[in-house]
């Protein structure tokens, strides 16, 4: 994490060129520049400005956004529900179509099914997703009339409200990421239904559902677990294309609108938060590891 | 003394006729493996679209004709035309151009850069693990995220956006190389070759890189549509190439507010990046099944 908060404040403070430079635009006068620099405080050493920025963030003060003037913390914490619920609701599209497709591919190796399947999930990893969203709103939105074109409600107005508008953003990003899960989980599954423990289980008489989703499955969930985490990893990092293309106020949307504005502290602000949650999703796979495993231990 | 000489000659001859083999073999397992051959194919349908694009589309791609605004496709305009009046189907051509353009160079910089990287970081003893905690921190931050904050700080250029995704991709190179040069380290051809005397640097160079080479390649190979993806979500975002660019994302970004009227400036651009995307991805499995020994059983 403290790398992670030396590269926030390294890719915003050490690039060549004056931020000041960049808020003003080409057409500022030196003096302008000169002026804005010494006002945001880019002419104080480098040192110094990275221990102010830490010990701020350390006590939760991120600075305040140039283009409001206010905090950018309580910002940060009221654009955080729409990315939090299509975190997780394209996780769970994305394991219900993709855990099965990987499976049916498995266990119909080289047969139609399989080149189907395989077929299908090569497809969801290859299409933009921001594309398949403009297509999404295009037949459900415009044509059909069955979701709103983009917007959003909050959850504690009416929690129906917010699920129509979040509808076709998950299912687009699930369906995008379906197809990793579903290639892990195929190749996962090869591996373990060819091992030895389950040609006992098999020569034993267990029926083909048990050996596949109770010994196989079981043994081939820690790399499918990895993909899940990579999955929201993904989201998170999608996060400013999808709630740009369905207009979601939430964290993704504020990046972009921070980068656009030249907003220093409040990009500083969102790159953090999400690179701390990338850290966090990676520890709780790690853990989930233990959990899935009871050969792995953790001391 | 002319013994000596005599034996060199034959050993270096039969050392030829080996390299000469096994080339062949390696080209006849190309010409099996249908997936580069299809994949390889589009993508090679993909490059000759963008060299014979001014011969294909005779319209310029900047031509702004106001009277032919928002055409359907038509024997004049085949894929029709923008809000501008502009054709479609050379801004695609020019654009597919861009993607490959950005995609080439950055597999390139970023594979030559993450393959030293990789190996320093496993050799060098001092430097080796600063290298690679820092690429560990670069890899907590998702790419688009990560590229999104650079091209913010260095301003939308195609060199700034090439230099971008380079950075955001060299990690993950550098991991992979670094995973694999750390297990070839404790190989016994590895260990002869320093018991015989070889330096650090030629087991690096000649032992150790040329088998790390071919992970790299399939890492490479996947990055490929990757770069393109990320470059086109760039520009759709407003934050890479500049609006009126004949770029992929360009067009989805500029084509989205006439969906309804003129769902054509989306639908093609869009479709074009996909089946590119798609094209790449093929190849990068086969590629996979190629060089990499645990797939080449079909899993």
């Amino acid at each position: 994490m403290a790398i992670v908060a030396l590269v926030v404040f390294l890719v915003t403070n050490l690039i060549p060129g004056s931020p000041a430079a960049v808020i003003l635009g080409e057409d500022a006068t030196p003096e302008e520049v000169q002026a804005l620099t010494h006002l945001m405080g880019f002419d104080r050493p480098v040192w110094v400005r990275l221990w102010d920025w830490v010990s701020d963030v350390l006590r939760g003060d991120m600075g305040n956004s140039i283009y409001t003037g206010k905090a950018v913390m309580p910002i940060l914490l009221t654009r955080l529900e729409p990315t939090l619920i299509l975190t997780v609701g394209t996780v769970m599209v994305a394991i219900l179509i993709g855990i099965p497709l990987g499976i049916v591919a498995a266990v119909n190796f080289r047969k139609a099914a399989d080149l189907a399947a395989v077929s299908l999930s090569l497809v969801g990893v290859s299409v933009p997703y921001f594309w398949l969203g403009l297509n999404m709103i295009l037949v459900f939105s415009y044509v059909l009339r069955w979701f709103p074109v983009c917007g959003y409600t909050r959850l504690v107005e009416s929690i129906p409200e917010a699920m129509t508008y979040l509808f076709l953003p998950i299912l687009t990003m699930g369906i995008h990421h379906s197809g990793g899960i579903a290639r892990m989980t195929r190749a996962s599954m090869l591996e373990v239904l060819r091992a030895d423990h389950i040609r006992t289980a098999r020569s034993k008489g267990v029926s083909e559902y048990a050996v596949v989703f109770k010994h196989a499955l079981r043994t081939a969930i820690l790399p499918i677990a990895s993909t899940i985490g990579i999955v929201i990893i993904l989201t998170v990092g999608g996060s400013p294309v999808i709630e740009t293309v369905f207009a979601l106020p939430g964290i993704g949307r504020l990046t972009i609108e921070s980068v656009l504005r030249r907003d220093f502290p409040m990009i500083q602000g969102c790159i953090l938060l999400i690179a701390a949650s990338v850290a966090m999703v990676n520890l709780l796979v790690d853990l989930a590891y233990a959990s899935l495993d009871p050969r792995i231990v953790y001391h | 003394m002319l013994k000596h000489t005599q034996k060199d000659s034959v050993s270096t001859r039969s050392e030829s006729t080996d390299t000469r083999r096994r080339r062949g073999r390696l080209v006849k397992r190309i010409l099996r493996n249908k997936s580069i051959i299809f994949g390889g194919g589009l993508f090679l349908v993909f490059v000759l679209l963008a060299i014979l694009g001014p011969v294909l589309s005779q319209q310029d791609p900047m031509d702004v004709s106001v009277r032919d605004r928002l055409m359907g496709p038509a024997r004049t305009h085949l894929l029709g035309t923008d809000q501008m009046g502009r054709d479609i189907l050379s801004r695609i051509l020019y654009g597919i151009g861009l993607s490959l353009l950005v995609g080439t160079t950055v597999v390139a910089l970023a594979s030559s850069i993450g393959i030293m990287l990789g190996l320093i970081g496993a050799y060098a003893e001092r430097i080796g693990p600063v290298i690679m905690r820092l690429v560990d921190g670069l890899m907590a931050f998702p790419g688009l995220i990560l590229a999104l904050a650079l091209v913010a700080v260095l301003g939308s250029r195609l060199e700034n956006i090439i230099a971008a995704l380079t950075f955001v991709y060299t990690p993950r190179v550098a991991r992979v190389v670094h995973a694999i040069t750390l297990e070839l380290k404790t190989r016994e051809f590895v260990y002869a070759a320093r018991a015989i005397g070889v330096s650090s640097f030629s087991v690096m160079m000649k032992h150790i890189f040329p088998n790390a080479l071919g992970p790299a390649v399939v890492q490479s190979s996947f990055m490929f549509a990757s770069a393109i993806l990320s470059e086109a979500s760039l520009s759709f975002l407003g934050v890479g190439l500049p609006p009126g660019t004949p770029s992929l994302g360009v067009m989805l970004s500029e084509g989205r507010m006439y969906l309804l009227n003129a769902p054509w400036i989306v639908i093609f651009p869009g479709a074009t990046l996909f089946v590119m995307s798609l094209g790449l991805n093929i190849v990068g499995d086969g590629v996979r099944d190629l060089l990499d020994p645990r797939y080449r059983s079909g899993t």
